[in-house]
């Protein structure tokens, strides 16, 4: 039978390569990353040619610098400051993708080693169905967004047009890829970080157990204590470490989040103000036929649902932790003092948890966190408002 | 209202044939007869299902169930509540059913010249406003329902954590913990003549001859308004009800803080004789006692705050939904006041009733909401601190102590809305300055269309 995740990691791999955001090559049985020349070699003619086309089609005549000169309303100019955010958005992680190709492949192989160390991680239904429900809306999400560009300009299709979507489309395509890689990251750490709230679940029963010993005096109380602490001393080093991963793994990917969260607020700031506009000038274009209405709902459907996917899988991390510290606060319960080491070991990892915990500052202007994303959505709501007021007062019509 | 109005009712003449309770509540002077309750007593006989559990918003449970939303538990013992049986299960269902269908012919008729005699316009913007309200409220509702037939198993799981909680709280302190939850009727009646009058009202001001489509969409309209906002004041309730239980545990901490310890060990016959002016709240326990009763607090204080998780848990989609809905329909019912009040026209009394009638509403169920978390949260967090006012006369309690502390660096209780943010009782100003912020930007639009309107005028003639 065919492994259905295994199949979506090897696509995903592959495509991956193919629109040159993966400049390293893996190696599929042992999962090793390795820069090899022909990847080094393909990727940097594909992403130089990509940059090359773009600053030709951009300075060329009938372009975006054509469009800014002879721009008159605000929305050609909010539109053309979305195609800007999206280009240099897109362009900005693809290079740091190679200046930090090094490490990039560093962390890849120690998070692989990390999972390897303990298979189970795949195997978890979490796992399987966070990455597959990824997949479904990636491809959906993607397919309908070029599906729907295509069919606006099917009628005045010309062979600069092809060119200009399917540029387009590959950088939308590279941008989506690199969510992906920053998703799927963050799956195996939290894939990881769920193992580690087993066993100290498995370790918290069992310590519970230990205290009701009547027997003290002999010697196999306090050799099951301090077994129990090395238990935990070991859990306590590999949360250590897991968490020295996720804060270099949040470092690398400070640039892609940026960017990322520009382009989620510039587009959906957009979109909300275009559809707007095509209300007030009630333009009679894609949208007034029942399939293309269909269409552009089903797309914004399924790319909010992407997004929220690979947003919510940050806001994830946290959660983990928060159950972490509430696993740990059953020791509270214990209705005798355990062994002095035992108590000590506890003591620690309770004070290593309160100390470091995860916070994830992109490029240290803002913290991630559930309650950002509201000030963004009221943001958008205020600026889009404006936009609208402003278009309101200057309808010449 | 008042946060110290609960009940603690004392075991009756006839349980006293048992051995008495262990340890005192902290809410009533000691009884000196304390002894001979193992732990492993007969707990107290059975009395009759007469007494309903949760018999203090029985009001409000009985129209959560009739409207489906709650199941209709069985109830086993006086401290369980079971599965609900087929029959009853079946009628949930039904209505649950019967709502949906009702939403999808709502919805269908919104989009259709049916409803259009309810939705007369005032002027463009004011259109689309209601509109969006409406699309609002059916929004809300729905999610409701959905989540409410979701959640029902771990529904049942708080409750019966709760159930249990009180029943260990019994049998250690003989203590009854109930409040005076005479609020949630004055809600409900509040809610149900609000949204009658509202009702009322809209058919004063339509048009013509009303359809028997119309009757019966405002009915809908006014039902899935009035469940919206009773659910709401449940949770309320619920909230409430887990304020309480920490409030015991936080007094019962309190005997032994150092300030109580310090008062016992001067005056000790003397404050017992002359009973009057030692606080009469809070007896100061013996520490003696600590060891046994800390564990008890820590038990209870985890269980509270997984319950209040769970709470959290079940309400947060339906939580975030009434709160984006009220936050609208006060900015739309604001800025109608304002169209009404500032325009050149007359003013219509009717269109001034209906805002503040929606208002009234509005404000009182947040501000309900908004109170209950804060009040909720704040004891929540206060247990920490009480605790580190203990008087711990040896290296054992303070061992004891520092595990709870440690546990609780960093963890502060919140109630989310859905982690988006925090309700308590700044979440009522936040959400007043949002108002004001939209407020102002919407006048802006109406004197922008105003002054539309006039301009093209002097060109024309």
């Amino acid at each position: 039978m065919v492994d259905l995740v295994k199949t979506i990691l090897l696509i995903a791999y592959w495509y991956g390569l193919a629109v040159g955001v993966s400049n390293f090559e893996v190696d599929w049985l042992t999962g090793e990353a390795i820069a090899t020349r022909r990847t080094t070699i393909y990727a940097a003619v594909h992403n130089a040619s990509l940059i090359t086309l773009l600053i030709l089609f951009n300075l060329g005549n009938n372009s975006l610098k054509s469009e800014f000169i002879s721009a008159r309303y605000l929305h050609e100019y909010f539109f053309m400051l979305m195609t800007a955010v999206r280009i240099s958005a897109v362009l900005l992680s693809l290079i740091t993708r190679w200046y930090q190709r090094s490490r990039f492949i560093r962390i890849w192989n120690q998070i692989l080693a990390l999972v390897r160390d303990r298979p189970q991680v795949v195997r978890g239904r979490w796992y399987r169905r966070s990455i597959i429900l990824k997949f479904v809306f990636c491809v959906l999400s993607d397919s309908l967004h070029t599906i729907s560009d295509v069919s606006a300009q099917r009628k005045r299709i010309t062979a600069d047009l092809i060119v200009k979507l399917s540029l387009l489309a590959t950088l939308t395509t590279i941008f989506n890829m690199i969510v992906c890689q920053y998703y799927l990251a963050m799956v195996q750490v939290i894939g990881l970080y769920k193992i580690l709230l087993q066993d100290l679940r498995c370790l918290v029963r069992q310590a519970e157990c230990i205290c009701s010993i009547r027997n003290r005096r002999g010697g196999v109380y306090s050799i099951q204590c301090c077994s129990l602490a090395d238990q935990l001393d070991l859990i306590a080093e590999r949360h250590y470490f897991l968490k020295d991963r996720l804060d270099e793994m949040s470092d690398l990917f400070q640039i892609q989040s940026l960017s990322m969260s520009l382009v989620y607020f510039f587009s959906t700031m957009g979109s909300i103000y275009f559809s707007v506009c095509s209300i007030l000038y009630s333009s009679t274009g894609f949208g007034s036929t029942y399939w293309g209405l269909l269409l552009i709902v089903l797309s914004t459907a399924s790319f909010y649902m992407d997004n929220w996917l690979s947003v919510n899988i940050g806001f994830h991390i946290r959660d983990q932790q928060d159950e972490l510290f509430r696993v740990l606060a059953d020791r509270t319960l214990f209705y005798r003092e355990l062994d002095n080491r035992l108590e000590a070991a506890f003591e620690n990892f309770q004070l290593q948890l309160a100390s470091n915990r995860h916070e994830f500052y992109v490029m240290g202007l803002f913290k991630m966190e559930r309650g950002r994303l509201i000030a963004m959505l009221s943001s958008v709501i205020t600026h889009t408002m404006v936009l609208v007021q402003w278009e309101i007062q200057n309808d010449e019509s | 209202m008042s946060p110290n109005t609960w009940v603690i009712e004392m075991p009756t003449q006839k349980t006293r044939s048992h051995p008495y309770p262990r340890r005192i509540s902290p809410y009533r002077p000691p009884v000196l007869n304390r002894d001979a309750f193992s732990r492993d007593a007969p707990p107290m006989p059975a009395r009759n299902h007469d007494h309903p559990v949760f018999e203090d918003i029985r009001t409000i449970l009985s129209v959560l169930k009739a409207s489906g939303l709650m199941p209709i538990y069985e109830q086993v013992s006086d401290y369980e509540v079971g599965p609900p049986t087929k029959t009853n299960e079946f009628y949930s269902f039904f209505v649950r059913g019967v709502v949906h269908a009702l939403t999808i012919f709502n919805v269908y008729s919104l989009f259709t010249p049916i409803s259009a005699q309810l939705f007369f316009s005032y002027r463009e913007t004011d259109n689309v406003n209601q509109w969006i309200e409406l699309l609002l409220c059916i929004l809300t509702y729905t999610l409701t329902v959905f989540v409410c037939a979701h959640n029902t198993t771990s529904m049942l799981r708080i409750m019966n954590e709760i159930l249990q909680l009180d029943e260990e709280v019994r049998r250690q302190f003989g203590a009854n913990l109930s409040q005076n939850f005479g609020f949630l009727v004055k809600f409900l009646v509040g809610i149900t003549a609000c949204q009658a009058y509202i009702i009322v009202l809209k058919i004063y001001a339509v048009q013509g001859e009303i359809t028997p489509t119309s009757y019966i969409l405002l009915a809908f309209y006014g039902i899935q308004n009035g469940l919206t906002a009773t659910y709401i004041v449940f949770a309320s309730a619920l909230l409430r009800i887990v304020y309480i239980r920490f409030h015991f545990i936080n007094q019962l901490l309190n005997g032994y803080t150092y300030g109580q310890q310090h008062r016992r060990k001067e005056g000790g016959a003397r404050a017992r004789r002359q009973r009057g002016d030692v606080n009469p709240n809070v007896n100061p326990a013996l520490m003696e006692h600590f060891p046994e009763d800390s564990l008890f607090i820590y038990r209870m204080h985890n269980k509270l705050l997984r319950i209040y998780k769970g709470i959290n848990d079940c309400c947060n989609l339906i939580l975030v939904s009434f709160l984006g809905y009220s936050f609208y329909t006060v900015t739309t019912n604001c800025y109608n006041l304002f169209v009404q009040i500032t325009g050149k026209g007359m003013v219509s009394p009717n269109i001034l009733q209906w805002c503040f009638a929606w208002l009234c509403l509005h404000v009182s169920l947040l501000a309900l909401l908004s109170r209950s978390c804060g009040l909720t949260t704040t004891e929540a967090n206060a247990t920490s601190q009480i605790l580190a006012r203990v008087y711990a006369k040896s290296k054992e309690y303070q061992n004891i102590i520092d595990k709870f502390l440690t546990k609780s660096i960093k963890q502060e209780v919140q109630f989310t809305a859905y982690g988006f943010f925090a309700i308590d009782n700044s979440t009522l100003f936040k959400i007043f300055s949002a108002v004001t912020t939209y407020l102002v930007i919407l006048i802006q639009f109406k004197q922008l269309e105003d002054s539309k309107v006039e301009d093209p005028v002097p060109e024309q003639t």
